[in-house]
């Protein structure tokens, strides 16, 4: 049985708290290892295997934390933009949409790190 | 919009406040400076306004740096990395007190408001170009970089932006990452996509318009004779205390050392004992 890989965008920084500081990365989870790249270059960040990752859910949206090697990185598959103009009910529906595709990304993501390592 | 910059120093005396004011009054159009003050050996300096722990944000270098005994010796990120990551601004100078400049501040920085680099830092130098560097025999890197894709840097005085702050805290959560950071920066600043130059010089990294220009230090062939930017000589006194001792107009200068014991494998920068 082929184990789902995942491929996506989530925003991240290092440690466990969120921070204004985090920036977009594209993520994959394949052939055993998680891989982090910045969104706006075709390099790559973090290139480790599943074996050295341990994986928190946090929270009730879109956020994980991802120990690699006992340090704690924060990712979020959620998409907090706010469209320009955006207010009011029509906001909040639309943060409650995100939420929801963020923890249905999270949950892809934690399936495949789950699934790579075993 | 105006970057931001941390002036870094474990020496808090009236010449060192003197050379930071000098500064500030003449790069205040360029670079909003931040004094950084690191009393001990170890990674929270005092600053003006909060930051993140350290040992949360670099959690593993972070462990590297107590086993080494403390950041001297090439752990000074585990300090740096958290105090830039908390301010707003999109390029970030880090600036070490012993570093001077040879005229009017805000004739060195403006040139670079309008670079989009990722890191301007300075001696930049690909591994089969300076096999002697002393920090080679503890660099260690994750297997999927490549030999020919290590490089080492000097980084008294340099420009991160705000994006490679976090691609470099982020890489090194892998433990594969070891040795001083002017390896584990611009190598990883490499992988990671970046944007590198160095900021003068006659390096790899120059761009051909800096070439010769901002500071002369180490080259592919070997130091060069006039070096204004390296481990030594040691100057005693600051551009303002001593202008005539600043031979070349318009260049950076590293080491001065203003009344302070030059850095030494045995001194290392720890308070003198009472």
């Amino acid at each position: 049985m082929t184990t789902p890989g995942f491929g996506g965008r989530a925003s991240l920084a290092s440690g466990s708290t969120p921070t204004p500081s985090a920036v977009a990365y594209r993520v994959s989870v394949e052939s055993g290892s998680l891989r982090l790249g910045p969104a706006s270059t075709g390099g790559t960040v973090l290139d480790v295997p599943l074996s050295h990752v341990r994986v928190r859910p946090l929270g009730r949206a879109g956020s994980v934390v991802v120990d690699v090697d006992e340090s704690p990185l924060l990712l979020d598959f959620c998409d907090h933009a706010e469209p320009r103009g955006a207010a009011g009910a029509a906001a909040k529906t639309r943060r409650v949409v995100e939420a929801a595709r963020g923890r249905r990304r999270r949950d892809r993501f934690l399936r495949a790190v789950h699934g790579g390592r075993s | 919009m105006t970057a931001a910059g941390i002036f870094f120093t474990h020496v808090r005396s009236p010449r060192v406040r003197r050379h930071f004011r000098r500064l500030v009054a003449e790069s205040r159009g360029e670079v909003t400076w931040h004094f950084i003050f690191n009393p001990d050996t170890g990674a929270r300096p005092k600053a003006p306004f909060a930051y993140d722990d350290p040992a949360e944000v670099m959690a593993g270098r972070y462990r590297a740096m107590e086993r080494n005994g403390g950041v001297q010796g090439g752990y000074l990120d585990t300090a740096l990395i958290p105090v830039l990551r908390a301010l707003p601004a999109r390029h970030l100078w880090v600036m070490e007190y012993d570093v001077d400049f040879a005229g009017r501040w805000g004739d060195l920085f403006s040139p670079f408001a309008d670079n989009d680099a990722d890191l301007l830092t300075t001696t930049l130098m690909y591994r089969h170009q300076d096999p002697d560097w002393s920090h080679w025999p503890r660099a260690e890197a994750p297997p999927w970089v490549a030999e020919d894709r290590m490089v080492r840097a000097l980084h008294p005085l340099m420009r991160m932006s705000r994006e490679l702050v976090n691609w470099y805290a982020v890489a090194m959560a892998d433990a594969a990452w070891g040795g001083h950071y002017e390896f584990t920066l611009p190598t990883s600043a490499l992988a990671a996509g970046a944007r590198i130059e160095d900021l003068g010089g006659d390096g790899p990294f120059t761009p051909p318009a800096r070439r010769g220009q901002t500071y002369v230090g180490r080259t592919p062939g070997g130091s060069r004779e006039g070096l204004t930017f390296g481990f030594r000589p040691v100057r005693p006194r600051y551009f303002h205390e001593s202008p005539e001792q600043f031979a070349s107009p318009g260049m950076v200068y590293h080491p001065v050392k203003p009344g302070v014991r030059a850095w030494t494998k045995a001194s290392k920068n720890l308070p003198k004992k009472a």
